[in-house]
């Protein structure tokens, strides 16, 4: 049984749900991330696990316990807010020990918890600080060890690392990995951001218009979206149109038409979905798509429009000869050609991907 | 002109403004304390101390002592009734903050007497308070001085709360029940904490008027009320002894810019907290 189960979670804001029949299984020690665009319900599901909203149907329960109705406060999930909501009345240690004071433990005892916490997040010394005197990056420190200090079962982050700048919030991306997988304590965190996504996570949960479109660890949801949504919202996606003719010949791959591209014999981990006729879409990664063909390559002709100079590598944008065929993107670690130039573009079938059309 | 010379300029007339009627007519009020009421209630001009001597009479320091409790109970009921208020408007539905606030200034679009007389008619002996209490009549009272009070300053304390709580950040709470609070104790450690300035500017602006206050003691309270206004309304217009009454002018001034001095300062821990 997992530590943390969501069912048929539902919530609906002036009519229109936010999230929609929920279901969700997250184990214990593991660092998730609700990944999707704004507006897809990856914050209201969060603040459905804290106590912060209450449900209009289905269930959470954390430990095989019903907790969806209880109040926050009575809640062994502590929520790290977006803007870290610290007290602006209370230096770094009253912070840290608000909820401690609240449990009405010893002073001792609160004084000890409190030190270990700071130092947990290095901000030994700091105690007697003003929170607003303190850069970003050490107030969001300052969020975690508040909500550590509780020894939560769950610890939920809306948008942690969206307030920092691009270096820093590198840098506490690396932290925060560490740190959870010292505690070993449920991280729980949303984000918009797919690298964030894809750096932190253990398992990734993409959302859509308030419904899950693909659970999986980052590494599955790169490599094999299940929708054109996840594939489009994590990396970068070239997709065809295609029509499937079903089963190819190698094994847990798919025949698609793609027109003018010819019939390529797509990879699958689910053929079934995709039998004679389905609609689909075939997609594929910039990295797969290279400008010198290598054997049993499909070749297509197309003329480079843009240059992106991207720092470790380029980025062309080329629009394809082929009438119908939409622009593709193409990673290559030098700049080859000129915009406007004619470009041969070449891929493997076996690095396409399916996904259904339309839906 | 350098911009700063420039700026200086605009305040020059509500300088003059308070000079020639607030700070003159203070050192006036400075210099009267001094003198001495002839036999006639004619103001001679000396120099002593007698007046002062009679302010500390137990007869005075009494009247002073119950315009203090007077003043300090209906700041804190104001306060709690407020605070209620304060937070359901900062609470409120945007659309409906404009209405909301307008309802509660509607009060003074009618003369503050006919409002004290309404009072009046309420707790009187044909009112229904005493149809209630049974035909009890509790106008003329220290009581009815208290309500009248209270129905007038409410405004002005929840001016201020309204204006601090909309300014709070309310995530603050969301973290305080995160962290184990109560609905009771995020109150108390986290948003009056946070509104601290709201509180004492809402406190003084009901506080300092309410110690000086003559008009509603004169109408609501009948004889038997006599607070520090009355004292200093009766000094200057029936007993004409205006020295004396100028003497105890001075004690509100002083009380009073204690009370200034003291918000300044928390205004500046407030603002050096950033």
């Amino acid at each position: 049984m997992s530590m943390l189960e969501i069912c048929g979670l539902s919530k609906s804001f002036g009519g229109l749900f936010a999230v929609e029949a929920l279901d969700l299984a997250i184990g214990e020690g593991e660092l998730w991330a609700l990944l999707g665009p704004s507006g897809c319900g990856k914050t209201t599901l969060l603040r459905l696990l804290g106590g912060f909203e209450s449900p209009d149907a289905g269930e959470i329960r954390l430990g095989g316990v019903r907790i969806d109705h209880e109040p926050p406060n009575r809640r062994a999930c502590n929520m790290i807010f977006q803007r870290y909501a610290l007290f602006p009345h209370l230096d770094v240690l009253g912070n840290v020990s608000f909820g401690l004071e609240l449990k009405k433990l010893a002073r001792a005892e609160i004084h000890r918890r409190a030190s270990e916490a700071l130092e947990l997040v290095e901000l030994s010394g700091f105690e007697k600080r003003k929170v607003s005197s303190l850069s970003g990056g050490q107030q969001q420190r300052v969020a975690i060890a508040r909500a550590l200090v509780m020894q939560p079962r769950v610890l939920l982050l809306d948008e942690p690392l969206a307030a920092l700048d691009l270096k820093l919030r590198q840098k506490m991306q690396v932290e925060l990995k560490r740190l959870q997988r010292r505690l070993g304590i449920t991280f729980i965190l949303v984000t918009h951001d797919q690298e964030e996504a894809l750096t932190l996570a253990d398992r990734i949960c993409v959302m859509n218009a308030g419904r899950i479109e693909q659970v999986g660890a980052p590494e599955t949801v790169y490599s094999w979206p299940e929708t054109s949504f996840v594939a489009g919202f994590i990396g970068t996606a070239n997709a065809f149109s295609g029509t499937s003719r079903g089963a190819g010949s190698a094994p847990e791959t798919v025949a698609v038409d793609c027109g003018a591209l010819g019939v390529l014999e797509v990879p699958t981990r689910v053929p079934a979905q995709f039998p004679a006729g389905t609609a689909v879409q075939v997609v594929l990664r910039p990295e797969h798509l290279r400008l010198v063909p290598e054997p049993g390559d499909l070749v297509f002709q197309g003329k480079l429009t843009d240059v992106l100079f991207k720092g470790a590598e380029y980025e062309l944008l080329c629009a394809p000869v082929v009438a119908g065929m939409p622009a593709v993107v193409v990673r290559c670690d030098r700049s080859v050609a000129v915009p406007g130039a004619a470009v041969t573009l070449a891929f493997a079938a076996r690095d396409a991907r399916l996904v259904p059309r339309g839906a | 002109m350098s911009g700063r010379s420039r700026g200086a300029w605009l305040a020059v007339p509500l300088s003059l403004w308070l000079l020639v009627f607030l700070a003159a007519p203070l050192a006036v009020v400075f210099a009267y304390s001094f003198f001495r009421r002839g036999a006639y209630g004619q103001v001679e001009v000396s120099f002593q101390l007698g007046n002062y001597a009679r302010v500390f009479d137990p007869l005075y320091l009494g009247i002073f002592w119950k315009s203090a409790q007077m003043a300090v109970s209906v700041t804190a009921a104001v306060f709690v009734l407020g605070l209620p208020l304060a937070l359901a408007l900062a609470r409120a539905p945007a659309r409906w903050r404009t209405p909301l606030m307008t309802l509660l200034m509607t009060p003074f679009l009618s003369n503050f007497v006919v409002r004290a007389y309404a009072i009046k008619v309420l707790l009187g002996i044909e009112g229904p308070v005493a149809a209630l209490a049974g035909g009890v009549s509790y106008s003329d009272s220290a009581g009815a001085v208290w309500l009248g009070m209270l129905t007038n300053y409410l405004p002005f304390m929840v001016l201020p709360l309204y204006v601090a709580l909309e300014r709070f950040d309310f995530t603050l709470v969301e973290a305080a029940k995160d962290l184990g609070a109560s609905d009771r104790l995020a109150l108390w450690r986290v948003i009056l904490p946070g509104i601290r300035v709201g509180i004492v500017s809402g406190a003084l602006l009901v506080f300092v008027p309410a110690l000086g206050e003559f008009l509603i003691p004169d109408l609501l309270g009948g004889a038997r009320t006599m607070l520090l206004g009355n004292l200093v309304t009766e000094q200057f217009l029936k007993a004409r002894d205006w020295p004396f009454g100028a003497a105890l002018v001075m004690l509100l001034v002083v009380t009073m810019t204690f009370c200034f001095m003291g918000q300044k300062r928390l205004e500046r821990a407030e603002a050096s907290r950033g």
